[in-house]
């Protein structure tokens, strides 16, 4: 029996150790390490693996040296399922060895932020960890191709991986990776600017249970790898296309065609993609619920009729800088299934040609929760008013600035009402 | 006790219905809107409770203090239940998170600006107390950005308040949003450290080049002309910019195609450019004119040419700015450069980078000979040429006491060439045992303003090299009594034609100083 008899707190003495330890496993990090100092009894109980299944250690960030994560790794050992050290910039490739070695059931592995790491993390987390998941390297610049061949080896399970900024990848490292990893459902390779339509193929070849992918900045993508991804990833259901400023209407044709699951669809600035496209799109993928259309600036009122009768599911709609829109296309926006109860979101920003007319059709819109106006010169405070009037809990965002500025955090300065006598 | 009415806490927390709960700002609200009208909290809790909503009969200690404060977002500061009055305070909160999203916004205007416009070089405030109308605080005209005055005090506060958080880990930013965020920081207010050390961790780890903090710094600059935040981190920058090594990243991804001397060269007239404009916008900036020094002598390595090329080209500058203290003392600078570039003879004049005449110099002694024969001919011209100048300047202007200061300058550096050219040697280096002797009566002679302009560091003026000056000059008859001479005619002229008072008030100061020269 690990409890004594004398002085024995009523939680020992009620609940068996099943019980405190199914307690412990929901608590975090800081009050788990308190409890292990109560008493010897707890220090077991805490510190026992089970309770260290996930652990974040996002709040301690700069405080984490190699030396933190090579002590939990001993003490969680094969318990340790979900780890994130997003923004531990101290630690490096010697601890994170340790870790894998130690470790070696981890799924869920964040380093977001962790610069110093390089290739070698990766060879490591190949060799011993071969249950990885889910992987996210985003900002670790000094990744290279050679990670990617590692991992294809060693970490065959992996369904998401983030390689947001690590800029160093090409076309042969995406093709290492997606031989090994086939059954790759989230790829994120988000200001990978190195890469081209060719590497796009391979991912076209292997991966087919693709279901999302963000090419954001990767603006050497032309549509010819944008139709190869299609024809190969039937399932996709989120693209970023953001910033891949070459595209036309050929890609959304493609994704017209093989991808009918598309629900999230980013275009960003990319300006060359016309109503033809998009009416192609809306008649196709039926279950299109946000979309990106910021600074496509050639579409026009017509994308917006499509979309209202071929997509009822839309809740997000963001048409910034699309200085073709006019009153007539939010008109069938809000008169549309989608405009009634589903539209949530709808940025039309920078859209000179919207007018307090608008905001009336608008009124339909019974889910409508966010709207930007920025820059809609012919928009009035009194249109908004009058908007908020029938919808008070849409948020309208313009540039008529709040009246007054608030005080520090936290302080309030004091109001002064009708019924209180204080100032 | 305390442990329990924590444990109590914990319960309330959990929606104990009958005490105030705590108040999450942010998340919870949201969730809270979407389904409908905001539960406001019970009234008759909000009126009954005499210690502020305490409940429980604790004492409030700073925490729950804060949380007090906090509250007012659900309540009102004195426990009011009118409408009116939890109305004014949910409306405060609706503003606060108003202008959260405003500054993201304007934030997002700011970065789409530079991206639309590369090549923007002055950014400036713009007047304009209300937004009266629904446009951007962000202005973009030609080349020049500006930032509409009324956004600045939402601005200012949000973003910083963002950074800290970030930096105490309470909040995570990605790559981007920290690039933007800083930018904005900087461009509002450039003495942010925190903002640049901020970048310097993006630029170390490889993520941000660093030519764009140069660009940044330029830009920030053209606004706060003598920000020493700013100057203190382009000279980081540089310094990380000449260690190549230390940059892998980049020469991988070829930004260092042009060959590194050419990328020198570049860099080192850049900033030449930078240092010229932020003298400009504020006179007698110090910071901008020892960042100048700086990078003569770390970037250029006090090469001769370069040198010259500056004196010339400063020039004209100079003739126009008179009451421009640092710019002359930087010509001081030069012109003790280049003294102590050509007076180390022989062999030694090889570790100097005088790379034009080593390229030409053939080798053997006579090829050296003839090199140092060279510029030992040019010093004396030079010196001579300054005089002639600051000779112009004071006829032309009189009443400037910098003039003067810097005539007393040129005037000291050809004392010392004529007179102890060989044996300057002995008293050049820059790490000279300066200062321990004990010439009092020297110090009053000296202009005091040459002590504080040790930034090269070369102890021309160190007491012990005076000294021993001054005891050779008093075995022997002055070898530059001609010079003498001349100054002394040339005060007498000023003094018989200039109307200005000031101006023979530091002919006559100049005349004495002469004096406690020769003693």
């Amino acid at each position: 029996m690990v409890f004594s008899n004398n002085d024995e707190g009523l939680i020992n003495k009620k609940l068996p150790k099943e019980l405190l330890l199914r307690i412990f496993s929901f608590l975090d990090i800081v009050t788990l390490c308190r409890c292990a100092q109560i008493s010897k009894a707890w220090n077991i109980l805490a510190l026992d693996g089970s309770n260290w299944q996930r652990i974040d250690l996002f709040n301690f960030q700069t405080d984490v040296e190699g030396r933190v994560v090579e002590n939990i790794s001993k003490r969680c050992g094969g318990f340790l399922r979900k780890l994130s050290l997003r923004g531990c910039i101290g630690v490096g490739d010697s601890s994170l060895k340790t870790f894998a070695q130690n470790c070696r059931n981890i799924e869920h592995l964040n380093l977001n932020g962790c610069t110093k790491i390089t290739d070698s993390t990766c060879y490591s987390l190949s060799r011993f960890c071969s249950k990885l998941k889910h992987l996210d390297l985003t900002s670790c610049v000094s990744i290279t191709n050679s990670s990617l061949k590692g991992i294809s080896e060693g970490c065959r399970n992996l369904e998401y991986l983030n390689l947001s900024w690590c800029d160093q990848i090409t076309k042969d490292g995406i093709e290492a990776l997606v031989r090994g990893c086939q059954g790759l459902k989230a790829l994120l390779l988000r200001g990978c600017t190195q890469l081209e339509d060719e590497a796009l193929k391979h991912i076209q070849n292997y991966c087919h249970e693709l279901v999302s992918l963000n090419l954001q900045s990767c603006s050497r993508i032309t549509d010819e790898g944008v139709v190869q991804i299609c024809r190969g990833c039937n399932q996709l259901q989120a693209l970023c296309l953001s910033g891949c400023g070459n595209l036309t209407d050929a890609s959304l044709t493609a994704l017209a065609l093989n991808c009918p699951r598309l629900q999230i669809l980013e275009a960003a600035r990319c300006s060359h993609l016309t109503d033809a496209g998009f009416t192609l799109l809306a008649r196709n993928c039926h279950d299109l619920e946000k979309m990106d259309l910021e600074e496509c600036i050639l579409i026009t009122d017509s994308t917006l009729i499509q979309l209202s009768v071929h997509c009822p599911n839309l809740q997000a709609l963001s048409l910034s800088h699309c200085e073709l829109i006019t009153d007539d296309g939010i008109l069938h926006l809000s008169n549309s299934t989608c405009g009634h109860e589903r539209l949530r979101v709808l940025e039309l920003d920078n859209c000179l040609l919207i007018t307090d007319v608008a905001l009336e059709h608008l009124e339909n819109c019974q889910g409508l929760e966010r709207l930007e106006l920025y820059d809609c010169q012919q928009v009035t405070r009194a249109g908004i008013k009058r908007m908020r009037a029938q919808l008070p809990h849409v948020k309208v965002h313009a540039y008529f600035a709040p009246v007054t500025p608030p005080t520090a955090v936290g302080g309030s300065g004091q109001r002064l009402c009708r019924c209180c006598v204080i100032l | 006790m305390r442990g329990r009415t924590n444990h109590l806490r914990q319960l309330c927390k959990r929606g104990c219905r009958t005490s105030p709960q705590a108040p999450e700002l942010q998340p919870s609200r949201r969730t809270e809107r979407k389904s409908g009208p905001r539960p406001l909290i019970d009234p008759e809790v909000l009126g009954g409770e005499r210690d502020g909503g305490w409940g429980h009969g604790e004492r409030p200690n700073r925490r729950s203090r804060a949380r007090a404060r906090a509250r007012v977002y659900r309540t009102t500061p004195t426990g009011c239940s009118e409408l009116s009055c939890r109305r004014a305070a949910v409306n405060m909160a609706e503003t606060s998170e108003e202008v959260a999203v405003l500054v993201q916004r304007v934030v997002k205007d700011i970065t789409n600006a530079f991206r639309r416009n590369p090549h923007i070089d002055e950014i400036g405030l713009i007047q304009c107390p209300e937004a009266r109308y629904n446009r951007s605080p962000i202005v973009l005209v030609e080349n020049k950005l500006g930032v509409e005055s009324w956004c600045v005090k939402f601005l200012l506060p949000y973003v910083h308040k963002k950074l800290l958080l970030y930096r105490t880990r309470k909040q995570w930013l990605n790559k981007d949003e920290l690039i933007d965020v800083t930018c904005t920081l900087l461009l509002l207010n450039p003495d942010f450290t925190t903002a640049w050390n901020v970048r310097k961790e993006l630029i170390l780890s490889g993520t941000l080049n660093p030519i764009k903090d140069l660009h940044l710094g330029k830009l920030a600059l053209t606004k706060f002309p003598k920000s020493p935040e700013t100057w203190i981190h382009r000279r980081w920058v540089l310094q990380q910019l000449i260690q190549e090594t230390s940059m892998p990243s980049f020469v991988t991804k070829g930004n260092l195609r042009s060959v590194p001397v050419e990328r020198t060269q570049q860099l080192i007239r850049e900033e030449m450019e930078v240092c010229g404009e932020a003298a400009g916008r504020y006179p007698s900036n110090y910071n901008a004119w020892s960042h100048r020094i700086w990078v003569l002598q770390h970037l250029a390595k006090l090469d001769a040419k370069i040198l010259l090329d500056e004196l010339s080209s400063t020039k004209h500058w100079a003739s126009m700015h008179v009451s421009d203290h640092s710019g002359f003392h930087y010509r001081q600078f030069l012109l003790k450069s280049l003294i102590s570039q050509t007076v180390i003879d022989g062999p030694v004049l090889e570790h100097n980078s005088l790379r034009n005449e080593q390229a030409l110099v053939p080798p053997g002694n006579e090829g050296k000979a003839s090199s140092t024969e060279e510029t030992r001919i040019n010093l004396p011209h030079l010196l001579d040429e300054e005089v002639e100048f600051s000779t112009d300047l004071i006829d032309s202007y009189p009443g400037h006491e910098t003039l003067w200061c810097h005539r007393r300058h040129v005037f000291y550096l050809q004392h010392h060439l004529n007179g102890r050219f060989p044996h300057s040697v002995n008293q050049l280096p820059a790490d000279s045992p300066g200062g321990t002797s004990n010439d009092s009566h020297l110090s009053p002679g000296i202009p005091h303003t040459s002590q504080a302009m040790e930034v090269d560091g070369m102890s021309y003026f160190s007491k012990q090299g005076y000294s021993q000056e001054t005891k050779r000059l008093k075995r022997t008859p002055a070898p530059d009594s001609l010079d003498l001479e001349m100054e002394h005619r040339f005060i007498d002229q000023v003094l018989s034609t200039c109307q200005n008072v000031e101006q023979a008030r530091f002919a006559n100061a100049y005349r004495k100083w002469l004096a406690t020269l020769s003693q």
